[in-house]
């Protein structure tokens, strides 16, 4: 017979009092360790690898102390093991979409699609991931909102990161009217690109005549930029490029169409006819 | 004047530049061409100044004494800090006989860091540069990495260069394949730049290993070019980061 008062199971009350306060110095020690691992490491390790050793850290001392807890009840580990594999079946059925998320959980931190501080588009959700939980994983979307998404779904769906790779391409198309140099408005483009630090070197930047548009004769600029500084880049760039063909006299011009009416009729052809002459006169065909 | 100090007032009356360069008790007032450096005193605080082309730059300091240390500091940190490995493209590619070693003499970027020590403890307060920047893309857009982009001219005898603009790389290249290697650039990791500086001068020392036809080991040598040069504080010390990373391998052509 133990000593003290018998609660249900013949485990007595000073066991369940030490039990519980081990498993909660067990939290409060996971905690401690967690805050010290971040404070130490924070100016080691990068952000997303420091809150994974952090998290890591953390539940194997509530893992540690719970088990430690179940050993002063007298749970023993095989015990468990026997418990929690029936146990795992029941809740397995009851619970599948959980047990789901938390093995996509896993898969997502083993992985890696995606880390902590990634900007990425998940399901038409952009924004920054702020966290990856056991069972959820957070986005904090660029107007400001926080979006809880289920780890499974982030794990089965198409995952856009835009910060994955080094750099990203920008494309702009630039339309010049049709009496301005092509080459003077590539010139002073290319100007503006070399002048900018975060247009890269490599890939080498590309000005072009693209195509002849109905008002304009349309210019594609294509450059690489780091990612981190792609936006703003991107922003930046597009008013300098303008601001540089005004410099050179090259102008962006308004879409514009002739119409004629049917009553001008008579305007009209004679219109035709200046036309045709001034066809014939450069050797044109009518 | 007030405050200026020993080196900087010496430089001046001799008629050669004053070096900006140096460890400076407080208070320090130091010109060099078109920068200008002080830190005042202001009532119970420094009023810290830096004035240059790229811009002016002000903080009060709160010490009761301190020094100002002035040096060249690894140039990936402006614009912004968001690369730290340096390219140096070669204007014409050299090439290396098999088995073959030399000695290049490159030029790089200089970015001019201002720290302010107190007893060990030191933090970097301002940072410019006097060139512009400009970034670039070694190896496939999927897995390369964004490195500060530095177009040297390369030569057999040490350069002449403006010491707050740019710097020397004397860079010894040991081919170590049994074939003809054609060198267009070098790679660094900025973590392990060894800089050192004279009055006049600006360099450091590196290794190239070439191990293949299009690749290579690169890394600093922790010894001045000449007799007599201080070592720079490295910004990555100074801020305590880590600095595991010291070589650089080049796995995507030469």
């Amino acid at each position: 017979m133990k000593p003290g008062l018998t609660l249900v199971g013949g485990i007595t009350l000073f066991e369940l009092v030490g039990a519980v306060l081990v498993f909660i110095a067990a939290v409060a020690g996971g905690k401690v360790i967690a805050l010290s691992l971040r404070r130490s490491l924070r100016e080691k390790v990068a952000a997303h690898y420091l809150d994974m050793v952090a998290k890591v850290a953390y539940y194997l001392v509530v893992v540690g102390g719970l088990l430690w807890a179940l050993s002063i009840l007298g749970v023993g580990l095989s015990g468990l093991l026997v418990a929690g594999g029936v146990a795992g079946l029941v809740v397995g059925f009851a619970s599948q979409q959980i047990v789901g998320n938390v093995i996509s959980g896993l898969f997502l931190m083993v992985e890696r699609p995606v880390k902590i501080g990634d900007q990425v588009n998940i399901e038409g959700t952009a924004g920054f991931v702020d966290d990856i939980r056991i069972i959820s994983t957070t986005i904090r979307t660029y107007d400001g909102l926080m979006v809880r998404m289920p780890n499974e779904k982030v794990f089965t769906s198409n995952i856009t990161n835009y910060v994955a790779l080094a750099c990203r391409r920008i494309d702009y198309t630039v339309g010049i009217r049709y009496r301005d140099d092509a080459e003077v408005a590539i010139g002073a483009i290319k100007e503006v690109l070399n002048e900018h630090p975060y247009v890269l070197v490599e890939p080498t930047p590309q000005v072009f005549v693209e195509s002849f548009g109905e008002s304009a004769v349309n210019l594609t600029v294509r450059f690489w930029s780091p990612v981190s500084t792609w936006y703003a880049t991107r922003s930046e760039l597009l008013w300098r490029i303008k601001q540089a063909l005004e410099a050179k006299g090259i102008e962006i011009p308004f879409p514009q169409r002739t119409v004629w009416f049917g009553s001008d009729q008579e305007e009209s052809s004679r219109s035709q006819k200046q036309v045709s002459r001034l066809r014939k006169g450069r050797g044109e065909r009518a | 004047m007030k405050g200026r100090t020993k080196e900087a007032v010496s430089g001046s009356r001799k008629g050669k530049k004053p070096s900006l360069y140096g460890r400076f008790p407080l208070p320090v007032e130091l010109q060099s061409d078109s920068v200008r450096v002080a830190a005042m005193p202001e009532g119970e605080v420094v009023h810290y100044r830096r004035e240059a082309p790229c811009g002016v730059v002000e903080k009060t300091v709160v010490t009761s004494g301190g020094r100002l240390i002035v040096n060249p500091v690894e140039p990936v940190n402006l614009p912004q800090s968001i690369s730290t490995t340096l390219l140096l493209h070669f204007v014409r590619p050299v090439v290396v006989e098999p088995k073959g070693r030399v000695v290049l003499f490159l030029t790089f970027p200089i970015e001019v860091g201002v720290f302010i020590a107190r007893q060990q403890a030191v933090e970097m307060l301002d940072v410019f540069c006097l060139l512009p920047s400009k970034f670039t893309l070694y190896g496939p857009q999927g897995g390369g990495r964004v490195c500060k982009y530095w177009r040297s001219k390369v030569s057999f005898v040490p350069p002449t260069v403006k010491p707050l603009e740019e710097g020397v790389l004397a860079l010894t290249v040991t081919n170590a394949t049994p074939r003809w290697v054609e060198v267009n650039r070098a790679v660094f990791h900025a973590h392990g730049m060894k800089l050192f500086f004279g009055s006049a001068l600006v360099a450091m020392q590196a290794e190239m290993r070439i191990t293949a036809a299009d690749m290579a080991e690169t890394q600093f040598v922790d010894r001045p070019l000449h007799e007599g040069m201080k070592k720079s504080l490295e910004v990555y010390r100074a801020r305590k980061l880590s600095t595991a990373m010291t070589r650089f391998m080049m796995e995507y052509g030469l």
